[in-house]
């Protein structure tokens, strides 16, 4: 567990409701809490994450913001580029994708049109389009979240 | 209604969208994944990503600025100052998609811009010039034998450089050897082109800047100069006008020069033809500065004129907001450029979060700032937090103001250089306006 | 109903905004910016030109057309065009072959793919043949190699170097055994071009396959390649199908062929005509008077 790591999940852990945490990675231990008396024993903590990659993964939680458990299965497709928003190829084109639907990753999920140019924005992974978030033909900016895909792990 | 895109961020941003304001304009505000709680953000009344923190991926982002402008439907775009604001193709693009820039054509720019041909205008126009090299130097040989023609002390110039950067002072022969491709090297690395020029090293000059704006209909204004000697490691720090050394005839007779200047390139905007004055009060042209500069309150508090708003007006072909006849000077005015550096620490900028801000305010007392209480100022970009400008009847009135000002002026969180601009103010040899371009290394020598 | 605020600052208007005005893009004519084939970069048209038609974010290069490439080649105003009213005839009758050679030639004021000449580069005087891909792909049919044939024999009579640059998806299939004929043609004529000591360069771009690059292309005394160029004999599907086997990481492309000697060097657009220039004055070729 290097250092990097452990530092985002600690700031992960401050911006939670979380009072205390313990992370294990075979040998590595580390237990902190925000209580004033010292942590209950292990068995009565609440979360217990075994994967700490798990919960760095997800890029959409922001320091301030504290973590919803529920978050780290949802990945947001963020614009590269500036430009307008396409649902479909073309500015009347049908929907590449509607909420519900399973997407794979590499799918293409939207358009953004920049200076004429479309430019095809892929799904970054495979599973559910959870939400849209920006209206047909809406001007997104740089690393705007368009749409929430729900995954599966 | 008309929509301006402001290419910039931090002061000059807020500033620019203030004007727009009072123009009935709307503004779109641009700024990068760092400047999401900045100040113009917040004031605009559009805003868009463009890009990461890093000026390259934000500010300087050609692509990513022209597609927000495309796609909010601005019919302006204005650059502020540094980032694209010199940049002729950024110019020359914007206009090829029918959104007009808020400067100089991209071919006056491109003249200008590059200090070479930009004397080669200059003398051209009987304006008088450093001595130097006759255009860029390509060889250490060329360079030599300019050198030994003019003789030493000699400057090696970027004819791409600005801001204060990619300049060297040499004294010898065998300086300019080792100095030679470093500086070069330098210059490619922070303005895309090694070229470099020679000129003639005038010692303890006086860097005298005269201000313009030129319509579409030809005219040319002079509003005056400033003067802007103060400055650290080429680095402006304290600029006032009207410049306590020259007199009423090199003022109308620089003034001049630079109208003809402006005329010969057919210029439109606000510009600043920057001169030197040495001690025997020649005049030289050195470089223009063809965008609205960071100083430009200060010539807005005696004339009365808002050149940023005239800027807008010139690029939407309104007439400007006075008569030739009405341009004057009234009163005194000094601006302090206030940073985000450590004073102690070889003013090292330093980044952090503002706990507490308190301004000064009263009569002839202008603050430009975007700071405000809790603002975190991000590392990526320059450290100017505020621009401080005092304005009073006489030299004498205007420094008092100036110095209680900044007293009233205080910053928590962060180091600034108040204290600094503080001693400077109540300097002995500021006070009688005696000093050059040299005088805030000696300062600082003599504190050693 | 409402504060007093409220109430006060709808006296103020005079004119009531109903609801967020609809924020209208602003059109510019299509074709400013053109999408980078490679790194899908928007650039502005103008900056690609000035910059030889490479992508100034990857340098991807992209195809020049015969004219273009005249322009980035050889010396300003220097080139004299021979053998520009040749057309070519349909002898196999080939359905829609006489459209597609009247479309592309009306679409691209041209007669033919390959365009022919003498001028000069550096000051040196030279013979200088282009395929344009642009017009039917750049293949070879009988007036290209003809043409091809022309510009050798003109070079050899007026002892000039000799520079072509292929661009081409190979020999023309409309022309069917025609075309092919030409890759025999073309090679002789360089072989007697070679015997008589003359210098011939051939300057290979995206793309060079088919009977192009098994012919005249490939027989050059030097052979350079602009970066990233798709160089090859038979398409990769065909191969792959043929030999069963995958193909090995950036088969065909110009730096491949330069590991595996198929090429003398890679130099990107910018450096091609200095290097050319160079390697002719290397040759003994001087500049005119």
């Amino acid at each position: 567990m290097d250092y990097k790591r452990i530092n985002e999940l600690l700031r992960y852990f401050e911006a939670s409701s979380l009072t205390t945490l313990h992370i294990e990675e075979g040998d590595f231990k580390l237990s902190v809490s925000k209580l004033d008396t010292p942590p209950p024993s292990t068995h009565e903590i609440k979360t217990v994450i075994t994967n700490p990659d798990l919960a760095l993964q997800n890029p959409a939680i922001k320091d301030q913001i504290p973590p919803d458990p529920d978050e780290i299965y949802l990945r947001h497709v963020k614009s590269p580029l500036v430009g307008t928003y396409y649902d479909g190829d073309s500015p009347e084109g049908s929907p590449f994708v509607q909420v519900g639907q399973n997407v794979k990753k590499g799918d293409t999920v939207c358009i953004i049109e920049a200076m004429k140019i479309m430019n095809e924005i892929a799904a970054p992974c495979d599973g559910v389009v959870e939400k849209k978030l920006v209206k047909n033909g809406s001007v997104v900016g740089f690393d705007q979240s368009m749409i929430v895909i729900r995954t599966k792990e | 209604m008309p929509k301006v895109l402001i290419a910039n961020r931090g002061e000059i941003a807020v500033r620019i969208i203030r004007a727009c304001r009072e123009l009935g304009l709307e503004t779109v505000a641009v700024y990068s994944t760092a400047d999401q709680d900045s100040l113009h953000v917040r004031l605009a009344d559009e805003a868009v990503c463009i890009g990461g923190p890093s000026p390259k991926e934000s500010y300087l982002n050609i692509n990513n600025i022209i597609s927000a402008a495309l796609a909010t439907g601005v019919s302006l775009i204005h650059p502020g100052y540094g980032f694209l604001s010199e940049n002729a193709q950024f110019a020359e693009i914007v206009e090829g998609c029918h959104i007009t820039f808020i400067g100089p054509s991209a071919a006056s720019m491109r003249s200008m811009g590059d200090k070479a041909t930009a004397k080669k205008i200059a003398k051209a126009a009987h304006v008088p010039v450093v001595t130097g090299s006759e255009g860029t130097i390509e060889t250490l040989s060329e360079g030599l034998a300019v050198a030994r023609k003019i003789g030493y002390p000699v400057m090696l110039k970027a004819t791409n450089g600005g801001g204060g950067r990619g300049i060297s002072i040499i004294r010898s022969e065998a300086e300019f050897k080792t100095i030679f491709h470093k500086t070069s090297l330098e210059a490619e690395t922070s303005f895309g082109s090694g070229r470099l020029y020679v000129e003639k090293y005038i010692e303890t000059p006086r860097h005298i800047e005269v201000q313009i704006l030129a319509d579409r209909s030809g005219n040319v204004y002079y509003l005056g100069e400033r003067d802007c000697s103060l400055q650290r490691r080429n680095q402006k720090i304290i600029e006032e006008t009207p410049s306590p050394l020259i007199d009423v005839s090199l003022r109308r007779r620089m003034g001049q020069a630079a109208i003809r200047i402006a005329k010969a390139v057919k210029y439109l905007g606000a510009g600043t033809m920057e001169f030197l004055v040495d001690q025997k009060f020649n005049f030289y042209f050195i470089e223009m500065n063809t965008r609205i500069q960071v100083e430009h309150p200060v010539t807005e508090a005696v004339t009365g004129i808002d050149i940023v708003k005239e800027q807008i007006r010139i690029a939407l072909n309104q007439p400007v907001g006075f008569k030739r006849t009405e341009i004057t000077s009234r009163g005194h005015a000094i601006e302090c450029r206030i940073n985000a550096e450590d004073t102690e620490s070889n003013f090292m900028p330093c980044a952090g979060r503002i706990e507490k801000v308190s301004l000064p305010g009263g009569m002839g007392i202008r603050v430009d700032t975007h700071i405000y209480a809790g603002y975190t100022i991000p590392c990526h970009y320059d450290s100017l937090l505020a621009k401080l400008v005092a304005h009073a009847p006489t030299r004498a009135e205007a420094i008092e103001k100036m110095r209680a000002a900044l007293k009233e002026f205080c910053v928590e969180g962060i180091k600034t250089n108040i204290d600094f601009l503080e001693c400077v103010i109540g300097n002995e040899s500021f006070i009688n306006g005696h000093y050059d371009t040299g005088f805030i290394t000696r300062l600082l020598e003599s504190a050693k | 109903m409402g504060t007093i605020i409220e109430k006060l600052k709808a006296q103020n208007q005079l004119k009531k905004v109903d609801s967020a005005p609809e924020i209208k893009p602003r059109d510019i004519p299509g074709g400013l910016f053109i999408a980078c084939d490679k790194c899908h970069g928007a650039i502005y048209q103008k900056v690609l030109d000035d910059n030889l038609r490479v992508c100034p974010n990857c340098q991807h290069h992209f195809r020049l057309s015969a004219k273009e490439r005249i322009t980035v080649t050889l010396d300003e105003n220097s080139f004299n065009e021979i053998d520009e009213g040749m057309t070519s005839l349909n002898p196999l009758e080939m359905p829609e072959y006489d459209e597609k050679l009247k479309k592309s030639s009306q679409l691209l004021n041209m007669n033919e793919a390959f365009v022919s000449g003498t001028g000069t580069i550096g000051s040196i005087p030279l013979a200088f043949g282009v395929l344009d891909p642009f017009f039917m792909m750049g293949s070879m049919g009988s007036v290209v190699g003809e043409k091809i044939t022309r510009l050798v024999e003109l070079s050899i009579s007026e002892k000039l170097p000799l520079i072509i640059v292929a661009a081409s998806g190979g020999a023309r299939m409309q022309e069917g055994i025609y075309s092919l004929m030409q890759m025999a043609k073309t090679s002789a004529a360089i072989k007697r071009h070679s015997d008589k000591g003359l210098l011939y360069i051939s300057v290979i771009t995206d793309p060079t396959t088919g009977g192009v690059a098994a012919s005249f292309a490939s027989l050059g005394d030097i052979l350079i390649a602009e970066p990233g160029a798709l160089i090859g004999f038979a398409g990769p599907r065909v191969i792959k199908q043929t030999i069963q086997q995958d193909l090995p990481e950036g088969f065909q492309t110009s730096s491949f062929q330069l590991d595996h000697g198929q090429v003398d060097i890679v130099a990107k657009r910018a450096q091609i005509r200095p290097l050319l220039i160079k390697l002719l004055q290397l040759h003994g070729y001087g500049a005119h008077q």
